[in-house]
């Protein structure tokens, strides 16, 4: 019979083997598309990879609920482990925020614009078609 | 290990591709160089979890305590 840690250790195991996938093909399509904006398997590979160290860090909490020490260093432990997650949390967004910013004012739009280095036949049509509107 | 893996590797490795990437020669290769480091790690961890919780003590300990996890 497996603890909720073991059977959460080997559920996370997996999922990071799904990571290593996931990153290599994101990488690939990203070379061979070069895409001017972010597709399903990009967002799944950021989500997945934040989510998986989230749940890994929680986990930790509970494995030290079974080893031979005190309850009050697992709670410790998520105490600790939860302020780090915020505080990356709000670094990330207003560094993500700031950039996105630079990018528009630089562009005028947040993924660049068709003529740039994201090109594509179809943005630059749209783009045609933004303008003569 | 498991703990040092979490706590400190994966995210550096999520930090480097996310903000250090202008700044470095290689960022992809470094993040994914640092994540399968840290994956080898966890997978080192993970034995040595099946290793001890073999054994009488991880038992007997949780039952006289009534662990719930």
């Amino acid at each position: 019979m497996l603890t909720s840690d073991q059977f959460f250790g080997i559920a996370i195991l997996g999922v990071i083997v799904v990571q290593l996938f996931l990153g290599y093909y994101h990488h690939h399509r990203f070379i061979r598309d070069r895409p001017s904006s972010r597709r399903w398997f990009t967002h799944a590979h950021l989500w997945l990879g934040r989510i998986v160290i989230v749940l890994g860090l929680a986990n930790g909490g509970c494995g030290l609920l079974l080893a031979p020490v005190a309850t009050k260093y697992a709670v410790i432990w998520w105490v600790v482990c939860g302020a780090l997650a915020i505080i990356y949390a709000v670094i990330s967004i207003i560094v993500g925020l700031s950039a996105r910013a630079s990018r528009s004012k630089r562009a005028g739009e947040p993924f660049g614009n068709a003529n740039g280095p994201g090109f594509s036949p179809e943005r630059y049509r749209q783009a045609e078609r933004y303008e003569l509107r | 290990m498991m703990g040092l893996s979490f706590v400190i590797l994966f995210p550096l490795g999520a930090v480097i591709i996310r903000f250090f990437a202008p700044y470095l020669p290689a960022p992809t290769r470094i993040h994914y160089s640092v994540q399968i480091l840290s994956i080898l790690v966890v997978l080192a961890a993970t034995g040595l979890g099946i290793y001890i919780s073999q054994g009488d003590q991880f038992n007997h300990f949780r039952t006289i305590q009534n662990k719930p996890c």
